[in-house]
């Protein structure tokens, strides 16, 4: 590094707050609510290659360190100071865009007339056209679906909007105004942030300014490189399944394989089904992106919480993707919804890098963040009204020396849940219940998180509830090292009535006066055997109603008396029964059932199998072959223990082989 | 007729490491200063003490004394270091997770294995009620008798002292709150019940049982304090009427903090930024951005045209408090702050403070890890002998051969290394403070370089200089006492407080149910702050109160707090609320929607009796000559030079002090950068400005 000790230090605080005090300034002047309520825009600064060497700790989406401008900067030469890169096109931007509404821009700065840095922004923009208001839906096949897209291209030059590119942006959208006012927003943020660019060099110097961007990098590398050491040398492989893709009823398996030498790692994603028919691809264009690589930077930021944050944690992280695949997926597949498989790709490396540092990494979290969207007709008190009623989440994953949190959210977004009293303020329901499931936090030496019981009330005929987010109703969040999985989620009309009925996911569910609707995010995966658990933690999650008499008998071998006290010579008794070896992970019924036939050794076959078809005929095909032989997967509510088994693998294996 | 003059009155501020005195007598605008060691394990000793060694100082009697205005961190200290009471909170069924689960959110979005905060009430003693209040008043369920028997029981054995009771919806309709409220008093006496409603009616139920858990959290301990206080203050003679300073910069009588301690604990940071606003004035300034330097941090807040920004939102410890108070934000390192170099041979300032123990090197209380302050000691800009007016002498030689060691580490080479490393700590320091100060003012859309900088704390004028260097600020204010700017803020508070309703409906026609519904709110409030007043105090004079309401366009989620004309809460009054709104959000984001309906969610009041105002110290003209001075070695910019060394007690308005210089007092010194200086004016203010 050339930079001296001091002078890093302080030009890291300044770039860094340059980029806060950017995203402070779109999200004070946005205009659209993705922006004001839930931070859904990012800044940073990057360098000539198009890497950030300054990104925001504190305002916007925390963990886009790892996008790339580079390739939209190559894609618009000959630029000149005032000029403004736009795109929000996810093939062409090669996943700096990850779907249609997210409106990038990628400024060149200048001072005294040469190019400096480049200033990035981006904006989850209100609507960009498309099938449906907002541009997104799970059911798209194909991206034109959501929205016009913008390959990278100059949206100003020298300070001047291009007319042509303005007029056909706000030809296509459902709101062009405020649409308008989301740029302008940005713009002025660039503007300042440049300004403030100016400053710094003027006060310490290009030469400076140009070595930190180098060194501000480095620094992290090497930071991250003294972490990743601590890996052993090794191969680590983990998958994990969405439980379906909302328009087929089949899982979509992710697998990973991270290869660690010397501090240096590979991801190596080979195994991943195909890409998806509906909206749930990952945008990467095969190469690291930080919706892959958000899970590592957690690891790294857990570790060394003051870490600057740009490119340099992720930079030495090398990616194998192959084509075709829900992360890496061919044009012209949809991408509206790739939240979901960014979430489940998070678990995937959680996984792999538990293997690797069983110590820090916790068991599976809830894996879910669900809207519940609510629908009421209007009438004479009330104009009809969607709103998102609550927004849960589930409970965390427990990790050594450490109980999973439960009933609360770690997530992408950084987004509250609505309270109570505002709910039956704003909708025509009574809130029942919003509590926490005893039990549903999976059993370990340290406890999985909770999750969360929602029931409400409906006041009105005519109302609905659309199922968005839902996830983890089948494959529940594992446990670790004899840790067991949380419980997954689940949907219940009329609770506790003669009516009573259990939905799987749900797309879309009426409502009536006096109906209840109750909604149960998953608890956190368990970690470590729980038959060491702590005898007074065990005591003390039953006296707190989180952990029932049964369960601790059952799965904690703690017995307790009446009066809550532990009852030594029974406990002493259940725990000394000899068991068999705890597993190093635990997965649930539905994925075992599941893998006594698709276990890893036959779906790489398939997947492979499946790669010589074009891409975007691979789903269709993977569909055909797996309805042919179990057309009972089109039901949901069918366990698949009820559908699969060890003797059926064959018939499988042979299907595969005659493709 | 001295007592209703209210001659002599004495501002008290109990901190962490000392307790501040300060007495006024507004007949000769004299003020006398006094500092007593704190006593954590009783703090109302420190307070007895030092009340008995200002009036000796000042010469007077217990009797004497008219007026004791006080604030205090204890509530702050029990929240955050969790020494409250046991304490149990009695909800609406189905709510027994409300403090499990939250608003969400885990503290730490970067940690893997983030936790979440201790709750105040462990889920154990939080006990479901059948009490339910629709959102439209219906009583949908209320208790029997043999529910009542069940929750006294359960209360009676978990052996809390203090319970509080937040039902669904009673920010609207608190009946069956404070019905229940009522019962358990009755039933467990002894026990202090807070209703949520009672103390802040506002929608919310999570931050609102907060509120009054808090509340119910420091009851008995504030409680016991006030008791103590009260017996050695009778003790020794004193009969003063005694008042605590407040979270929204106000006072309030012992009667209603007693009943509503929470409203204290910001109490002390808060009187600083009035009493900053109020002496900024005196100056001719009216907006300030206020920069208060202590051991374990930096805080600052804005004030615009005279007036402190207020928050309805804001953490204390591990929790968010629903309250109206004078927006404090921190903004980084304190003069304890630890300077470390990393793994990677990188220069770092804090975020871990030696605090008050062990404190720097220098203090030679056992600290061993170089500070800030040590820094401005071996650069000269504290003397050895030049603390506590020479009470406390610093240790030059340990805190240099640290700083040397440190210096080594990183590369620094030659006698000056020591010097050469504390200047580039102080600047990390200063980017870092400036950094954060330029976010504050880029949320709220200030350009920093239209503010004058106030500065207090120990070290707050210490290093305000630098800062408004770096930030290219025109001017920094130094008022006379920095170091116990708090106690001295009690003094000029006013009685205060702050009402809220909730109504979240659409602003409508002139005789629609809004029109007609906000009159009648803004009625109920004002009889209600009468009634308080005229139990409060016989003391306050002019009554002033003035009403906000918190707006939005339908369809948003977040709402704007708006200042209101008198006119907007008279009937017909639509008009004027709907055109305040577009104008605020005008003046904040840059663009309005005409056409937008607006819902309004809040109509808040503050009601504000004004003391009888202090008399501040006149300083005199100089006749003749200059301040005497002397010169010390200051290390600056890379080199040694020589600095002016005047102390404050020698100046006259009128006086200049030119940088390089340093100016220094009791409780702090004041060091004016080469290029600026410093001029005393009549109210005793320094302003330094650059030359």
């Amino acid at each position: 590094m050339k930079t001296s000790p001091m002078m890093l230090e302080i030009l890291n605080n300044k770039l860094t707050s340059i980029t806060e005090e950017a995203g402070f300034t779109i999200k004070r002047l946005a205009h659209s609510l993705f922006i004001r309520e839930m931070s859904d825009f990012g800044t940073a600064l990057a360098n000539h290659e198009g890497h950030f060497f300054a990104y925001p700790s504190a305002i916007g989406v925390s963990n886009f360190v790892d996008l790339d401008c580079g390739p939209t900067i190559r894609a618009v030469p000959d630029l000149e100071p005032g000029d403004v890169i736009v795109t929000n096109h996810p093939y062409a931007s090669q996943g700096l865009s990850t779907h249609t509404p997210d409106i990038n821009l990628v400024v060149p700065y200048f001072y005294e007339g040469r190019l400096v840095c480049y200033g990035w922004s981006f904006l989850h923009i209100s609507d960009m056209g498309g099938k449906v208001p907002g541009s997104i839906s799970p059911t798209s096949t194909e991206i034109f679906q959501e929205g016009v897209l913008i390959p990278p291209m100059k949206l100003m030059r020298r300070g001047e909007f291009d007319p042509n590119v303005l007029a056909f942006m706000t030809s296509n959208t459902r709101s062009p105004d405020p649409n308008l006012g989301d740029l302008k927003a940005m713009l002025t943020a660039h503007r300042f942030a440049e300004q403030r660019v100016g400053e710094v060099i003027a006060q310490h110097g290009l030469d400076a300014f140009l070595q930190c961007q180098e060194d501000f990098i480095d620094y992290s590398a090497d930071r991250t490189r003294e972490i990743m050491r601590r890996i052993p040398d090794g191969r680590y492989e983990f998958w994990d399944y969405l439980d379906d893709d909302l328009v087929t009823t089949l899982p979509v398996r992710m697998r990973l394989a991270i290869e660690v030498e010397d501090g240096l790692l590979t991801l190596d994603y080979t195994g991943t089904d195909p890409q998806s028919g509906a909206a749930f691809n990952v945008p990467t264009a095969g190469k690291r992106h930080a919706f892959l690589t958000a899970g590592l930077m957690m690891l790294v930021t857990t570790l060394d919480p003051a870490i600057p944050k740009n490119h340099g944690i992720l930079r030495d992280v090398k990616v194998k993707i192959p084509e075709g695949t829900v992360l890496n997926p061919v044009w012209p597949a949809a991408t509206g919804v790739r939240h979901a498989a960014g979430l489940r790709a998070r678990d995937v490396i959680n996984g792999a890098l538990l293997k690797a540092m069983p110590d820090v990494m916790p068991a599976c979290s809830a894996g879910v963040i669900i809207p519940v969207v609510f629908a009421e007709p209007a009438s004479a008190e009330r104009e009809g009204n969607v709103m998102v009623l609550e927004l849960m989440m589930g409970g965390l994953g427990a990790a050594n020396e450490l109980d999973g949190v439960d009933g609360r959210g770690g997530s992408l977004a950084n987004m509250l849940n609505n309270p109570l009293e505002t709910v039956e303020d704003s909708a025509s329901v009574v809130v029942r219940d919003f509590t926490l499931v005893p039990d549903s936090g999976g059993a370990g030496k340290w406890r999985g998180g909770c999750g969360i019981s929602f029931t409400f009330e409906v006041l009105r005929d005519g109302c609905t509830v659309l199922g968005r987010g839902m996830e983890r109703m089948r494959f529940r969040p594992w446990g670790a090292r004899g840790g067991l999985p949380g419980h997954r989620a689940r949907t219940i009309l009329n609770l506790g009535t003669q009516g009573e009925q259990e939905f799987g996911k749900i797309d879309v569910v009426s409502l009536n006066k006096g109906d209840t609707l109750t909604i149960v995010t998953p608890g956190g995966g368990g970690f470590g055997d729980p038959f060491e658990r702590d005898v007074e933690a065990v005591r003390r999650d039953v006296v707190r109603g989180l952990v029932s008499r049964a369960s601790a008998e059952a799965d904690y071998g703690v017995s307790l008396t009446e009066d809550s006290a532990v009852d030594a010579a029974a406990t002493a008794r259940l725990r000394g029964v000899s068991r068999s070896a705890p597993a190093e992970f635990a997965w649930g019924e539905e994925r075992e059932a599941w893998e006594t036939v698709f276990d890893d050794e036959a779906v790489n076959a398939f997947v492979e199998k499946l790669s010589a078809y074009p891409a975007i005929e691979r789903a269709v095909k993977r569909r055909e072959v797996l309805m042919r032989l179990f057309p009972e997967l089109a039901d949901r509510q069918t366990a698949f223990a009820k559908i699969l088994s060890p003797e059926r693998r064959d018939e499988f294996v042979a299907a595969v082989e005659t493709l | 007729m001295t007592k209703t003059k209210l001659r002599f009155r004495i501002g008290v501020d109990v901190g962490g490491t000392f307790t501040d005195l300060v007495l006024s007598d507004s007949q000769t605008g004299r003020l006398v200063f006094f500092k007593e060691p704190s006593t954590p394990s009783d703090p109302s000793e420190a307070v007895e003490k030092g009340i008995l060694g200002l009036l000796d100082r000042a010469g007077l009697q217990p009797a004497d004394v008219d007026l004791i205005v006080h604030g205090t961190t204890i509530g702050l200290n029990a929240i955050i270091q969790r020494r409250g009471a046991p304490l149990a909170l009695v909800v609406s069924k189905g709510n027994r997770d409300i403090f499990e689960i939250g608003r969400g959110k885990v503290p730490d979005a970067f940690d893997l294995r983030s936790t979440k905060e201790d709750s105040l009430v462990p889920r154990e003693l939080v006990f479901e009620l059948p009490a339910r209040t629709l959102y439209d008043g219906t009583i949908e369920e209320r208790p029997a008798p043999e529910d009542y028997d069940r929750l006294v029981a359960a209360l009676k054995a978990s052996g809390v002292s203090a319970v509080a009771v937040t039902f669904l919806n009673s920010y609207l309709h608190p009946e069956l709150e404070a019905e229940v409220a009522q019962t358990i008093r009755e039933r467990l006496p002894g026990v202090l019940v807070t209703a949520s409603a009672a103390i802040w009616p506002e929608i919310r139920e999570f931050e609102r049982a907060l509120v009054a858990s808090l509340n119910a959290y420091i009851n008995p301990l504030m409680g016991a304090y006030f008791d103590r206080l009260e017996e050695r203050l009778a003790g020794n003679g004193i009969t003063a009427q005694l008042l605590l300073t407040t979270n929204n910069g106000g006072t309030l009588g012992l009667d209603t903090v007693r009943a509503r301690p929470i409203e204290t604990v910001l109490s002390g940071p808060s009187a600083g930024v009035v009493s900053s606003a109020r002496l900024a004035e005196l100056a001719e300034t009216k907006n300030i951005i206020t920069f208060d330097m202590g051991g374990t941090s930096s805080d600052m807040a804005v004030s615009v045209g005279g007036k402190p920004e207020l928050a309805t939102y804001t953490t204390v410890g591990d929790f968010p408090l629903m309250l109206p108070v004078v927006n404090v934000s921190a903004i980084g390192a304190g003069g304890g702050s630890i300077i470390w170099v990393d793994g990677q041979g990188v220069l770092k300032v804090g975020p871990v403070s030696a605090g008050a123990q062990p404190g720097p090197i220098c203090y030679r209380r056992g600290g061993t890890e170089p500070t800030v302050t040590d820094c401005y000691l071996v650069t000269g800009m504290l003397a050895e002998d030049g603390f506590l007016g020479g009470r406390m002498k610093l240790d030059r030689e340990s805190a240099q051969k640290a700083l040397d060691a440190l210096a080594e580490k990183i590369g620094l080479t030659g006698p000056d290394r020591a010097c050469l490393l504390a200047e580039a700590a102080l600047q990390i320091a200063t980017a870092k403070m400036a950094t954060e100060l330029l976010k504050t003012c880029a949320k709220r859309g200030l350009n920093p370089r239209e503010f004058t900088l106030i500065a207090y704390g120990g070290a707050g004028p210490t290093h305000a200089n630098f800062l408004a260097e770096e930030i290219g600020l025109s001017a920094v204010l130094v008022p006379p006492s920095p170091g116990t700017l708090c106690a001295f803020g009690a003094l000029m508070t006013d009685f205060k407080r702050d009402y809220v309703r909730t109504i979240r409906r659409r602003v409508d026609g002139a005789d629609g149910e809004v029109a007609r519904l906000i009159p009648d709110l803004a009625e109920s409030l004002r009889v209600q702050a009468a009634e308080w007043l005229e139990q409060e105090s016989d003391i306050a004079g002019e009554i002033v109160t003035s009403w906000t309401a918190d707006l939005r366009y339908a369809g948003e989620g977040h709402e704007l707090t708006v200042e209101l004309e008198g006119a907007a809460i008279e009937p017909g009054g639509m008009e004027t609320i709907r055109e305040s709104y577009h104008a605020k959000h005008m003046a904040i984001y840059g663009f309005q929607e005409l056409e937008s309906e607006i819902d309004v969610i809040s109509l808040r009041s503050q009601v504000v009796g004004k003391m009888p105002e202090i008399v501040l110290p006149v300083v005199a003209p100089r006749g003749a000559g200059k301040p005497p001075t002397e010169t010390r070695r200051v290390f600056s910019r890379g080199a040694w030079i020589e600095a002016a060394v005047v102390a404050r007690g020698d100046l006259f308005a009128g006086d200049v002090v030119h940088g390089p210089a340093l100016v220094t007092q009791e409780d702090t010194t004041t060091w004016i950068l080469s290029g600026w200086k410093g001029t005393m004016d009549s109210s005793g203010i320094i302003t330094v400005t650059r030359s």
